[in-house]
């Protein structure tokens, strides 16, 4: 099967990683027993050193894409490689056209929305402010019975 | 009339099929197998098409969720190399909560007159499974496209009880056979409205069957380049789920950010914006007279009271004018007086003293308002992060809503009566009173009225004691008589002696009250607790802030968390899709 490889510079939680493809052209390889298509171990025909800086692939066949999560020298010339499938990648494009709520944003939110998202140290402000206006003034009021 | 049915094709299996596919109620009219009515149509049939779009679209209200591309957009979109395609079906299916397992749909679109066999192969969308219906496509003579019915058919693929998956075959049929089809009872097709036909197909299972994944990939055919134009087109969202309390009660869903707010809920208050004022009022009866002395005529005052000749003692012994006073209190406002040229009286005893009249019972004292801004713009400002209280002179502390203090303006007025001092302190929040609390702003006065039965006792006593004199020194000699006389000659001893015992029966008749108030503060004020907040750079890119509004996870950027009720990912795998929604709910960035 054909096997792209990348480098990859984004986290794993990016959608759309910025990968640089590692070679310039897709390698071939075979895919061991019993392998899973979501997390395949491929044998390639290549010294483990090659893939020094490879942490990220393709495979066309799967038509999806995998993380590096370990290259493993089988014998001279031979390596094997074990990856795990990235989801978000894979599926990018569905993803982006899926509905749903989004709870968190980093640029379309509410703050009046109270998560418990926004820390507070323990010396809080106590501020006062006094109204302009008020009693002013005094006065004697004498209440007598009878008319004035 | 065009009707449109559906039925269940015969099962390729031996597995009871029990029709676990239940149309949405909307689409279903009380005709048995029949869920749609669809009445009228064009006089020759060309319009029947237009006709059924526009009354699924009267008739479902989810129909109306999607924008219709206008002719000339889909014409201009036709790809040179589909010069066939005029109509296709687009069939949105939606697995109900109950049971939230996928289901694949494949299918195709056939024109069951004959003259052409598969015209489409259903094509899974992002969201909706969307069929092409394709016609030769003739627009100077319409009389080559006939049709007498659109037939739908699908399958499903679920795994049934014996743990092995079995298909289910659906077919759906649309005639198109108007009543008033042209002769040769053929619909023909409208070129000049070509319209989208969109079904949305509510599939559940109403047995706890397990449904699991099937994958069936459909072929991209030769329709791909218009799909991508499609899926631009479309806006797919899920109907509102009818359990949901606030959708149908006015509360509209919320699309943007910032959210939405709404409902049949009357916001416009009642706007109570003026303090009281009585309407009686007791001065000016005749029964009570009050009156704003300053100190110096409160000075004249007691020299007219506390009289000292033995002829005003007596005089006063039965109708001490003390006795009239009803209350000197020291107020904190001015009531309104008259100019000053009345004369005090006690009774009917003048004491001679001018002195202003007040002229009204109440008064009202306006401290002003004050506006208190947001200081993060955020819930921080609010309660139960922030708190406020305010400060009310003559009467303490009153807790606000903070609601009542961000971002708004706070006025406070008093209205006092000045005869009893009491007071209340009304609290109006941009304008409109929200709050009440009454208090006291009378200092009241310490004035030594006399009790009559002791004053009376006191005279007899002094009467006794005189005629005692005079009888001792009658008895002792000329020395006392003396005395005596001289005594009786200045009268100063003996009426010392009188004022002596009425002053030990003097008793307070006012309390001290309401002098706190006067040594508090004058003015109202506010007391604002504010959290410090700790808001470190870029928080909103590390871990976003609360959005909590609904679209397409393809609208926002950067960092989102966000909740899908599905991945409409064709080639994903059950734990795929889970790992997806996973990774979603904890925060991925777009």
């Amino acid at each position: 099967m054909t096997i792209t490889f990348y480098y990859n510079r984004s986290d794993n939680n990016v959608l759309d990683k910025d990968i640089q493809p590692a070679f310039t052209a897709p390698m071939m390889g075979i895919l061991r027993d019993e392998s899973s298509i979501l997390a395949p171990v491929i044998t390639v025909e290549a010294t483990a050193s090659t893939f020094a800086s490879v942490n990220y692939a393709y495979i066309e066949d799967f038509d999806r894409y995998y993380y590096i999560e370990d290259i493993d020298s089988v014998r001279n010339g031979l390596t094997q490689i074990a990856m795990r499938v990235d989801v978000l990648m894979s599926y990018k494009q569905q993803i982006r056209a899926s509905s749903a709520l989004v709870k968190r944003n980093a640029y379309q939110y509410n703050l009046m929305l109270n998560d418990g998202s926004l820390a507070a140290y323990a010396d809080g402000y106590v501020l006062a402010y006094q109204f302009s206006g008020g009693f002013n003034t005094e006065n004697f009021v004498l209440i007598v019975a009878g008319g004035g | 009339m065009a009707s449109i049915s559906y039925f269940p094709i015969t099962a390729d299996n031996d597995i009871a099929f029990d029709i676990p596919i239940m149309f949405n109620d909307a689409l279903f009219s009380a005709a048995s197998g029949t869920f749609l009515q669809i009445s009228g149509s064009g006089g020759d049939g060309t319009n029947t098409i237009k006709n059924l779009c526009d009354q699924l679209k009267e008739n479902i209200p989810s129909f109306q969720r999607f924008n219709m591309p206008t002719p000339s957009n889909f014409q201009t979109n036709i790809p040179s190399d589909n010069n066939l395609l005029e109509y296709f079906l687009n069939v949105y299916s939606n697995i109900c909560k109950a049971d939230p397992v996928l289901h694949y749909i494949s299918g195709e679109l056939t024109n069951v007159n004959g003259t052409s066999a598969s015209i489409g192969t259903l094509q899974k969308t992002y969201d909706a499974y969307t069929a092409f219906f394709a016609q030769p496509q003739n627009s100077d003579t319409q009389t080559a496209t006939r049709m007498t019915a659109l037939r739908f058919a699908f399958s499903i693929d679920y795994l049934n009880r014996t743990g092995s998956y079995a298909r289910k075959q659906v077919q759906i049929q649309i005639p198109l056979m108007p009543e008033n089809a042209s002769s040769d009872g053929v619909f023909y097709l409208d070129y000049a409205q070509p319209r989208f036909v969109q079904l949305y197909f509510y599939l559940y299972n109403s047995r706890p069957w397990v449904l699991d994944v099937m994958l069936i990939d459909g072929s991209a055919s030769n329709f791909v380049d218009f799909k991508a134009w499609i899926n631009g087109q479309q806006v797919i969202e899920p109907p509102a789920p009818s359990d949901d309390p606030y959708i149908g009660a006015g509360y509209p869903a919320s699309t943007a950010p910032g959210g939405a707010s709404g409902g049949s809920f009357n916001f416009s208050e009642d706007g109570i914006t003026g303090v009281h004022t009585p309407g009686l009022n007791l001065l000016n009866t005749g029964l009570i007279t009050a009156w704003r002395p300053s100190k110096s005529i409160l000075a004249q005052l007691a020299g007219w009271l506390w009289v000292t000749t033995p002829g005003q003692i007596v005089q006063q012994l039965f109708g001490n004018p003390i006795n009239a006073i009803i209350g000197l209190n020291i107020v904190p406002v001015s009531p309104p007086v008259d100019g000053g040229t009345n004369t005090i009286k006690f009774g009917v005893d003048d004491s001679g003293v001018a002195c202003p009249k007040i002229t009204s019972q109440h008064v009202t004292v306006d401290c002003g308002t004050l506006t208190i801004d947001p200081k993060y713009g955020s819930y921080m400002d609010f309660a139960p992060q922030t708190s406020a209280e305010l400060f009310l002179p003559y009467v303490g502390g009153l807790p606000l809503d903070v609601n009542d203090v961000i971002g708004k303006t706070i006025g406070v007025k008093y209205q006092v009566d000045v005869l009893s001092g009491a007071c209340v302190a009304y609290v109006f929040i941009d304008g409109v009173l929200h709050y009440q609390k009454a208090g006291g702003c009378a200092a009241t006065a310490p004035i030594t009225g006399s009790q009559m039965p002791n004053v009376v006792s006191g005279v007899l006593s002094i009467v006794g004691s005189v005629a005692g004199a005079v009888a001792s020194a009658g008895a002792s000699g000329a020395s006392t008589a003396a005395k005596v006389a001289s005594g009786i000659a200045t009268g100063t001893s003996v009426a010392e002696s009188a004022a002596n015992m009425m002053k030990q029966s003097i008793s307070y008749a006012g309390t001290i009250s309401g002098w706190a108030g006067l040594l508090g503060a004058q003015k109202p004020y506010l007391i604002l607790s504010l959290p410090h907040a700790a808001i470190p750079g870029g928080q909103n890119t590390l871990m976003g802030y609360p959005a909590w509004v609904s679209g397409r996870v393809g609208d926002f950027t950067g960092y989102t968390e966000c909740t899908v009720d599905r991945v409409t990912a064709t080639r994903a795998t059950d734990k795929e899709v889970e790992e997806i929604k996973s990774l979603l709910e904890g925060g991925v960035i777009l």
